[in-house]
């Protein structure tokens, strides 16, 4: 939090294929507590930032964006029913296909703290 | 005798930073049977998703023969104060006489990097939840 980080894409193959394409940083609530005897878990996203959100090919096969997070959010944290996370959302869509939907978990630190 | 117990913070502001320091006293009058005093500086959440309490540190001291006793703890880092959709997270400042609680005391307080709760609010037409359906809605670059 606090400071700017630089992203890099590159789709290997098939990126003519891709006819959307898009990489969204969210952050979310996670609530887990136990109904009956199920253990059930509840998501809210609070922060979406689209980082690239295109239909253009030629931003597809390869790209980079800046990753700037405004100071007065949360950052990563996690205790044993409660937490919040950050991740990286890629989403596409190629006719015909079924459409990508790959998160990967991402850690923001707290302003100021040592990496 | 019955028992009560107070806390004065030093500070007139609820509102802390991180590493900053909170500090007071703890006043009572101990019923006979109570043996110690006890400050507990912790977190817990509430709202949607089971509670969660941690503790971060705290002090006891012989309830009888004494009134008062100051304290001073320094806040840790994280977590922050905030308030969600689903989760809350506060952090209290509580005394209890012991051993059976029977006369409790607390004060809520708030700690980040500008000592306001964070307020997380819920983002309405989500393009990436999992119940969105993509396709055709993404807008042009």
């Amino acid at each position: 939090m606090g400071e700017s980080v630089q992203l890099k894409w590159k789709t290997l193959s098939g990126e003519h294929k891709l006819s959307h394409f898009a990489i969204y940083l969210v952050g979310e609530e996670e609530a887990k507590y136990r109904r009956g005897t199920n253990s059930v878990t509840d998501i809210s996203i609070f922060y979406e930032q689209a980082l690239i959100d295109t239909k253009d090919p030629r931003k597809v096969r390869r790209g980079e964006a800046e990753i700037v997070l405004p100071s007065d959010t949360m950052p990563s944290w996690k205790s044993t029913n409660n937490a919040i996370k950050w991740s990286l959302r890629v989403r596409g869509e190629i006719s015909l296909w079924p459409d990508i939907k790959d998160n990967y978990e991402v850690t923001v630190l707290p302003a100021n703290s040592q990496h | 005798m019955t028992d009560s117990i107070s806390i004065q913070l030093d500070q007139q502001s609820s509102e802390f930073l991180p590493g900053s320091i909170i500090s007071g006293k703890v006043i009572w009058t101990a019923a006979a049977a109570t043996q110690k005093i006890e400050i507990r500086l912790f977190w817990f959440t509430e709202g949607r998703g089971s509670q969660d309490i941690e503790l971060a540190e705290e002090r006891s001291w012989d309830a009888q023969g004494l009134a008062e006793q100051g304290f001073e703890f320094t806040l840790p880092l994280e977590p922050y104060s905030f308030s969600g959709k689903l989760i809350s997270l506060q952090w209290a400042l509580e005394a209890v006489t012991l051993p059976k609680e029977s006369s409790t005391a607390k004060k809520i307080f708030t700690l980040s990097p500008n000592g306001k709760e964070l307020i997380l609010s819920s983002v309405e037409n989500s393009q990436t939840s999992d119940k969105k359906t993509w396709g055709g809605k993404l807008q042009n670059n």
